[in-house]
C-alpha cells in the first residue's frame, strides 16, 4: 500500500471520516487585570501568571490573590467582573451554565441583557440572567 | 414565522452542571399553585420539559409586571400575561412560553443587568443580589425563586432556598370601608382628602413592606396614577388623594427570604364630608 504523503511508515494515512478537530473556539476573554491574577488550563497541572486579553477555555480556571480583580468577558458580551481572593471555572458550552464560582465574589453585567444571557454556577446555586428571543 | 425562544434553551433540562443543585422545581406542584388552580386537564408532555419553561417564564413574566409602573406598557404586558396564563391552563405550554416572553420583553427594554454572586471561602454558602435591571432566577435545590432589583437571597449548600416571607394580613381600614373625609384646604391640598392610615400585620423576618394604593377608576374619568412607598413600620399614613374608590395590598419583603406575595387586596372609598348648610327661612333655619 502507497503512504500517503507526509506519513512515515509507522504511521497510518488518516482515514477519510478523520477530519482533524476544528480549533477550540474561545468561551470567553481576561480583561482589565490588576494584581495578582493566575490562570490554569484545563489541561494543565500548574497555575500560571494571566495577562490581558488572555482567551479562556472549557474547563480553565482563574483565580484572584487578595486585592486583585480581573474582568471575564463572554463572547455574548455580558461580564464577570472578579474580587480579590476569587476562584472560578469556565464551565462546559454543553452544559447549562457558563461560569461556576468556587470562592470569591463576582459582579455580573450584561449591557443588553434582551439579546444577552449569563447562567453562573456556585456550589450550592445557580444564577440565570437575561434572555432572547429569536425569530427565524 | 416560527419562534424559536431563547428560554426554551436556557430553561431546558437537558444537562444540569456537575456542581450545581439539580435545577427546576416539580411541575405537577407548581402547576397546582398557579393562579386559577390546579393543572388543565389534556395531554401533557413529560414533566420535567415543557410545562417547567413555560412555568418559569411565566413566573419572571408576573415578577415583571409586579415590579412595573401602572402605565400603558404594564397593560400591554398584563393582557399578553394573561393570554400566557389562559394557553397553560390549557396545556399549551409553547404558546404560554411565547406570550411570557412577550410580556416579559415589553416591559424589559436595552436595560443593563446587574447581579453579585458571594461564596465563601468553603463553597458551602452562596448570596446572590440583584442589583439593577431584569429579574434573574436562582436555582437550588428542586426550586427557583425570582428576585428583582434590590433582592437577595443566601443558599446553604445542601439545602432548599428559604421560603419566602408570608403574605401580611391587612389590619385596618377594613375591606370596603367608606371614609368620610373634610377636604384640605390650601391651594396643595385644595380638595383632597386625609390622612387615612393604612395598617397591617408584622411578617417574620420581614424588614420592609411594600405598599401599594390603585385607584379604581370610574368610566370616562382619568385614573390617578397609583400610590407606592416601602415602609420599615407596619402601618402608612397616605398622602392626601381625590375622593373616590381605591384597592391596595401590602408586600413583606425579607432580606434573605425574598418578597413574599402580596396581601388580599381590601378597597376603601373616600368621600368628601358634605357641607352642612343651615339657610334662614321665615320661621327659623333649616338644614
Amino acid at each position: 500500500m502507497a503512504l500517503a504523503p507526509g506519513c512515515t511508515a509507522d504511521e497510518k494515512p488518516r482515514g477519510p471520516t478523520e477530519a482533524p478537530l476544528p480549533p477550540p473556539v474561545p468561551r470567553a476573554h481576561l480583561r482589565e487585570l490588576k494584581g495578582d491574577v493566575q490562570i490554569k488550563r484545563a489541561v494543565a497541572d500548574e497555575w500560571s501568571s494571566a495577562r490581558d486579553e488572555l482567551p479562556l477555555y472549557e474547563n480553565d480556571k482563574v483565580r484572584t490573590e487578595a486585592g486583585a480583580s480581573a474582568q471575564v468577558v463572554f463572547a455574548n458580551g455580558s461580564t464577570l467582573h472578579l474580587g480579590g481572593d476569587s476562584l472560578v471555572g469556565i464551565a462546559e458550552s454543553k452544559l447549562r451554565t457558563d461560569v461556576t464560582v468556587l470562592r470569591g465574589r463576582v459582579d455580573a453585567t450584561l449591557e443588553k441583557p434582551a439579546t444577552q444571557s449569563l447562567s453562573v454556577t456556585t456550589p450550592s446555586a445557580t444564577v440565570r440572567a437575561g434572555r432572547k428571543i429569536e425569530f427565524q | 414565522m416560527k419562534a424559536a425562544l431563547w428560554l426554551s434553551a436556557w430553561m431546558g433540562l437537558s444537562v444540569v452542571p456537575s456542581t450545581a443543585p439539580t435545577s427546576l422545581g416539580h411541575a405537577s406542584a407548581e402547576v397546582a399553585a398557579l393562579p386559577g388552580g390546579a393543572a388543565a386537564p389534556g395531554p401533557r408532555k413529560a414533566p420535567g420539559t415543557e410545562p417547567q419553561t413555560a412555568l418559569k417564564a411565566l413566573e419572571m413574566s408576573r415578577a415583571a409586571v409586579k415590579a412595573a409602573p401602572d402605565d400603558a406598557r404594564r397593560r400591554e404586558a398584563e393582557s399578553r400575561l394573561k393570554e400566557a396564563e389562559a394557553h397553560f391552563q390549557a396545556a399549551r405550554y409553547a404558546e404560554a412560553l411565547h406570550k411570557a416572553d412577550e410580556a416579559w420583553a415589553l416591559l424589559n427594554p436595552q436595560q443593563p443587568s446587574n447581579f453579585t454572586v458571594e461564596v465563601d471561602h468553603d463553597g458551602g454558602t452562596t448570596t446572590v443580589t440583584h442589583r439593577q435591571g431584569p429579574p434573574v432566577t436562582v436555582e437550588a435545590q428542586h426550586a427557583t425563586r425570582v428576585l428583582a432589583k434590590g433582592e437577595s437571597v443566601r443558599v446553604q449548600q445542601g439545602t432548599v432556598l428559604p421560603e419566602p416571607p408570608g403574605a401580611p394580613q391587612l389590619a385596618q381600614p377594613a375591606d370596603k370601608a367608606r371614609l368620610t373625609l373634610k377636604p384640605a384646604s390650601g391651594a396643595e391640598g385644595g380638595g383632597l382628602l386625609g390622612p387615612v392610615t393604612l395598617a397591617w400585620s408584622a411578617v417574620t423576618g420581614a424588614t420592609r413592606y411594600e405598599v401599594e394604593v390603585v385607584a379604581e377608576g370610574a368610566e370616562g374619568k382619568a385614573t390617578p396614577a397609583p400610590v407606592r412607598t416601602v415602609v420599615a413600620a407596619r402601618q402608612w399614613t397616605l398622602p392626601a388623594l381625590p375622593a373616590g374608590r381605591y384597592r391596595w395590598t401590602v408586600t413583606a419583603v425579607s432580606p434573605e427570604q425574598g418578597r413574599s406575595l402580596p396581601s388580599q387586596t381590601r378597597r376603601f372609598e373616600l368621600a368628601a364630608e358634605s357641607l352642612e348648610l343651615n339657610v334662614k327661612v321665615k320661621d327659623g333655619w333649616q338644614k
